[in-house]
């Protein structure tokens, strides 16, 4: 064998693709070469990295989410068959027929991953769509998904995967980042308040502070604090600030964290530091979801 | 062509996920969950995406049960459902890319603020998942500077531990292609996370 043949099998060979014979053949060619050996070597590492990469562990979230946006689209479906008039069976085919072609019309706006449904308004709010510049107003109903910005004049309520309610306060201004995996909100103006079971909602703030809860009640907001940076000169931080009512959260700033038990409140404070404080009166517009 | 019994599992099952079966969207969710997850988090190369199109995969799967053929196997169908949606993302992507480049500099000083711009200004983007170690970042690397065809290949094979045959129905390219397209993966990743000496063949 040669090395213009040899340096052609050493990747089957890594892959542990070749038959008893070639592999025979290739390895009497490379006990005799080094430079296809080198080649070969590189290539038995290069699979061996592929093959200890980080592996995918399974999530009970990630599960869970399918399942229900699974269930939703299945419901949909059946709705639009109801929505057909009384059939014979033939009718009903042709209804069934007549869904699937409204879907795929409709593909552009079903494909999108689902998100936090609006439950109620009171007051107005308005959506600025990811990937618009125009800002629209928000109804009962309507959906946001990943890249969405909400401005609140209104209190509104959102409700999301695995029984996760949140309520937007007025004068609130909140982008939801991720839905999947978990949803991450990040807050800028305003406050939230979250019931999460089951799933995990994390929220950032402003500039630092990110809250994570995983099962309890929560109220987060945006907060002016008096912190110190690296001068150790006083300066006004923007900065993220909750009170948990049932539950725990994990409130972590850029150079610490603190789990915050029921009854608790915290801030982030100072440069990234979180600590046990009275961060103020806590919204008087909260109803419990 | 599949197994008897295995063909009569998988009808029954879409059966059952047709009729909205809840057990059955389970079993279907489980069964697939670690090879596509890590498919399309290779290919799209950002864990939170890749979590919601995971999920899209699966509201796609309800929707076009229907064009489900018994004799066709249910996991390469259901990551062809996915290599499209990933596909369709990443050429989104691209002429994103491209019309904001286009549109750059447009200011008309109305009122409507950029608020994904003032975001990026606050710093501290979430982005995506950080990879950790330094060896799995090179692998990454590596992986996504990969033409198209060679990393689907490499990620369905390796990753996701589908055969030949399987990948060939996925990508709609003869076994032996897809077989070439792997292996000179392989050999492209060995040269890129080789040591700077260089172990080129130099032939005999």
């Amino acid at each position: 064998m040669k090395c213009h043949d040899a340096v052609k099998r050493t990747a089957a060979r890594a892959l542990d693709d070749l038959d008893v014979e070639e592999r025979r053949e290739l390895e009497g060619h490379l006990e005799t070469c080094a430079a296809c050996r080198g080649v070969a070597e590189n290539e038995r590492r290069a699979v061996e990295a592929l093959k200890s990469a980080a592996p995918v562990e399974s999530s009970a979230s990630r599960r869970d989410l399918a399942i229900s946006a699974m269930a939703a689209a299945h419901r949909e479906l059946a709705e639009r068959a109801v929505l057909a008039p009384t059939p014979s069976r033939r009718r009903w085919i042709a209804a069934s027929l007549a869904a699937a072609l409204l879907v795929a019309l409709a593909v552009p706006f079903l494909l999108r991953s689902p998100g936090l449904r609006v439950e109620r308004l009171d007051g107005s709010a308005s959506v600025q769509r990811a990937g618009e510049k125009e800002q629209a107003p928000l109804a009962a109903g309507d959906v946001l998904r990943p890249g969405d910005l909400l401005t609140t004049s209104g209190v509104v309520r959102l409700h999301g995967p695995n029984h996760l309610s949140i309520e937007v306060n007025k004068d609130s201004i909140v982008t939801v980042d991720r839905i999947g995996g978990g949803p991450l909100l990040r807050l800028m103006q305003g406050a939230i308040y979250g019931h999460v079971r089951g799933g995990e909602l994390t929220v950032l703030g402003p500039s630092d502070g990110r809250l994570t809860v995983r099962e309890g009640s929560f109220e987060a907001r945006v907060a002016v604090v008096l912190g110190y940076g690296s001068g150790q000169e006083a300066e006004k931080k923007v900065t993220l600030a909750v009170q948990v009512d049932r539950g725990s959260a994990l409130l972590e700033g850029a150079s610490g964290s603190r789990k915050v038990e029921s009854g608790q409140a915290a801030i982030v404070t100072g440069p990234g530091h979180v600590v046990a404080e009275d961060p103020g009166p806590f919204a008087p517009w909260r109803k419990h979801p | 062509m599949k197994d008897e019994s295995v063909e009569r599992e998988e009808a029954d099952l879409v059966r059952r996920c047709a009729r909205g079966e809840e057990a059955a969207y389970r079993e279907l969710v489980v069964r697939l969950e670690k090879p596509l997850v890590a498919f399309i988090r290779r290919y799209v190369g950002e864990a939170s995406l890749a979590e919601d199109l995971f999920q899209e995969t699966f509201v796609r799967v309800v929707r076009t049960l229907g064009d489900f053929r018994p004799e066709a196997s249910l996991t390469t169908w259901i990551f062809t459902i996915a290599r499209n949606l990933c596909l369709d993302h990443l050429k989104a992507k691209k002429r994103h890319r491209e019309v904001s480049m286009d549109a750059g500099g447009e200011s008309k000083g109305g009122r409507v603020i950029d608020f994904r711009e003032a975001l990026r200004s606050l710093g501290g983007e979430p982005g995506p998942l950080a990879e950790g170690r330094e060896e799995e970042a090179r692998l990454h690397a590596a992986i996504a500077a990969m033409t198209g065809p060679k990393r689907e290949a490499l990620v369905l094979r390796v990753f996701s531990g589908l055969s030949y045959a399987e990948i060939a129905r996925i990508t709609d390219a003869p076994v032996g292609t897809v077989k070439f397209r792997v292996h000179e993966a392989v050999q492209e990743l060995a040269r890129r996370l080789a040591p700077a000496e260089g172990n080129e063949a130099t032939g005999t």
